[in-house]
């Protein structure tokens, strides 16, 4: 419980400098949201005055920033000056539909690599160990946007599945209908994404079950006989879970930022597109909104890859008593 | 090398061990770290293997403990050749051959509690009812010198004397013929090393134990050994008892080593009387 507390002021640390940080970089920025306007001789300038002092864009630095934390301590996260809207419900609305589209990809990649990588680690320097090197190597190697192209390529090609979008028009409608109708469209960038973060996720699972397979502590079980699957799993599978976990957390921090590019070419609309539009647009408050929204995050990530090292690592859990 | 046994318990035969480094894609070129050794080990004998780093004598004992596969010879244990029995037969009879590491800290997963270690081998082989594993795990904690209370405790909880004797602890639990002690007093402080030698004597006493020491501390393994192997780029080339080989050494290598102990050897095998277990 000591523990859970530290961990969550330490968070909440954390959360205040980032958003301060934010601040201060976004102030230091060349431009505004108002620089384009200024260039339209249809406005004038008086207008754009009071646009400056109705945004509060006048004041100095630090009132603009208190003022933001009282939006933040009202719900609203600031203000969108390009969709005169609250960020708050604005980044959810897309961050929803992101996460749709993040969280079964990361699970599917993790899914995948945990298996892979102690299949690979036990085959070490096997053949089925070398072919899924060589495998994850490749879709290393090859970048997301070749690879979100060419299964869209496929798509049109077969007409089997849709060539972006997340819902189609003219579909009936029914709650069954409108999910299989987004499972539907899920399925593409579901896979782009997954295999675009599998190698990572499959090399460090294979790293951690290599150093765990050769330790002494697992010589010792099995000079002590125990079974092969009773080694692999039990013994050097949790070994392994240190970094793994770590890796995990970090996972999470990427779940807002990881599909940017894919949602951009396969028109799904998440987070990415609105995001890259609000810093060309110098969209304040929106962009400090999606950072500390990724932020949050990072944080949870940390959070429940910390409180699962803490049940598992009793080294954690219990400090030494000598 | 001859030995007076009628049969010994561990006779190894023109054992030779090459390794194959390079891939796909590099020159592939062998080192030969065991050239035709011929050892043999009698029941209840007190024997170090001696030599530098890279004399093959960790590979010596990986072989015989079973975590590396010889490239030819035999290993005969109790009379019969452990690489000609099948993988059940062998893994039965790999039990009987324990290795003590150097590093204990590493040699016990930090995710089992100190009776979970011990249970384990029990629970797997589905020896005993449970009280009676329980019974056995505080038996071979108290011949290791441990309170039945550290049972509930994590390897990290335990301080580094108290970490190698749980390790010789599950290895007992075994009932094993044999331990071969890889540089397991290495690193370990003065007073502790003392009390770890004198657990490995009162169990040898007990329980007729065979000790087969690895060391590259000729100094350490002339005060516990009974008789030195000294081996030198993957061949034994000489063995003699401790007296000997510290009052006449044969070989080059074994002058080496005798030359490598601070504070000289002679002082040390002129002591009246030289501790061994």
């Amino acid at each position: 419980m000591k523990y859970l507390l530290r961990r969550l002021l330490h968070s909440l640390a954390v959360l205040f400098g980032i958003s301060l940080l934010s601040f201060l970089f976004a102030g230091m920025a060349p431009g505004t949201y108002l620089d384009e306007m200024q260039l339209n001789p249809q406005i004038s300038p008086a207008t754009i005055a009071v646009l400056r002092a109705q945004y509060g864009m006048d004041r100095p630095l630090p009132v603009r920033y208190l003022r933001w934390l009282n939006s933040v301590a009202h719900g609203d996260w600031g203000y969108s000056f390009a969709y005169n809207l609250p960020v708050a419900p604005l980044i959810w609305r897309r961050a929803k539909n992101t996460l749709w589209l993040t969280l079964p990809a990361t699970l599917l990649a993790w899914l995948v690599a945990i298996p892979l990588g102690v299949f690979a680690a036990n085959q070490s320097g096997r053949w089925g160990d070398r072919i899924a090197e060589a495998g994850t190597s490749t879709i290393l190697v090859v970048p997301d946007l070749i690879l979100a192209l060419a299964l869209m390529i496929a798509a049109v090609h077969t007409r089997t599945f849709p060539a972006g979008g997340m819902s189609s028009v003219n579909v009936q409608k029914g709650r069954i209908a409108d999910i299989h109708d987004l499972l539907w469209h899920l399925t593409l960038p579901l896979i782009t994404l997954a295999l675009g973060i599998l190698p990572v996720f499959f090399r460090h699972v294979r790293a951690g079950m290599l150093e765990a397979l050769a330790s002494p502590s697992l010589q010792a079980a099995r000079a002590l006989g125990l079974p092969p699957s009773r080694i692999l799993f039990k013994h050097a599978l949790r070994l392994a879970a240190n970094p793994v976990l770590s890796l995990f957390g970090l996972s999470m921090a990427s779940l807002l930022s990881s599909s940017l590019l894919i949602e951009v070419v396969m028109s799904w609309p998440g987070l990415g597109a609105m995001l890259l539009e609000a810093i060309l647009a110098r969209d304040l408050y929106l962009v400090i909104g999606a950072v500390m929204f990724s932020t949050l995050l990072l944080l949870a990530g940390n959070l429940i890859a910390d409180l699962m090292l803490y049940t598992m690592d009793p080294r954690i859990r219990i400090g030494p008593s000598q | 090398m001859s030995n007076s046994e009628p049969q010994p318990l561990v006779s190894i035969r023109r054992l030779s061990k090459r390794y194959v480094q390079g891939s796909l894609w590099s020159k592939r070129f062998e080192i030969s770290a065991l050239k035709n050794v011929d050892l043999e080990v009698a029941t209840g004998s007190n024997l170090a293997l001696v030599g530098e780093s890279g004399s093959g004598k960790s590979t010596l004992a990986k072989c015989l403990a079973g975590f590396e596969e010889p490239s030819s010879g035999e290993i005969c244990f109790e009379g019969r050749n452990l690489l000609a029995l099948g993988a059940k037969q062998r893994a039965r009879t790999r039990r009987s051959i324990q290795l003590i590491f150097q590093d204990a800290a590493s040699s016990l997963n930090p995710g089992f509690t100190a009776e979970d270690i011990l249970l384990e081998p029990m629970v797997i082989q589905e020896e005993g009812a449970p009280e009676e594993r329980k019974r056995r795990c505080v038996e071979v904690l108290e011949q290791v010198g441990l309170a039945r209370l550290l049972l509930r405790r994590w390897p990290h909880e335990l301080s580094g004397g108290q970490r190698q004797r749980l390790v010789i602890a599950r290895a007992l639990i075994m009932k094993p013929r044999i331990l071969i002690l890889d540089e397991a007093l290495t690193g370990l402080d003065l007073s502790i090393q003392a009390q770890i030698v004198e657990i490995l004597r009162q169990l040898r006493k007990a329980h007729g134990l065979t000790y087969l020491y690895v060391s590259h501390n000729l100094g350490l393994m002339g005060a516990i050994a009974e008789e030195i192997a000294v081996m030198h780029e993957g061949k034994i080339v000489e063995r003699q008892s401790v007296q000997q080989i510290f009052r006449s050494p044969q070989h080059p290598a074994t002058s080496a080593l005798l030359a490598a102990i601070p504070g000289g050897s002679l002082a040390f095998v002129s002591r009246p009387e030289r501790p061994t277990i």
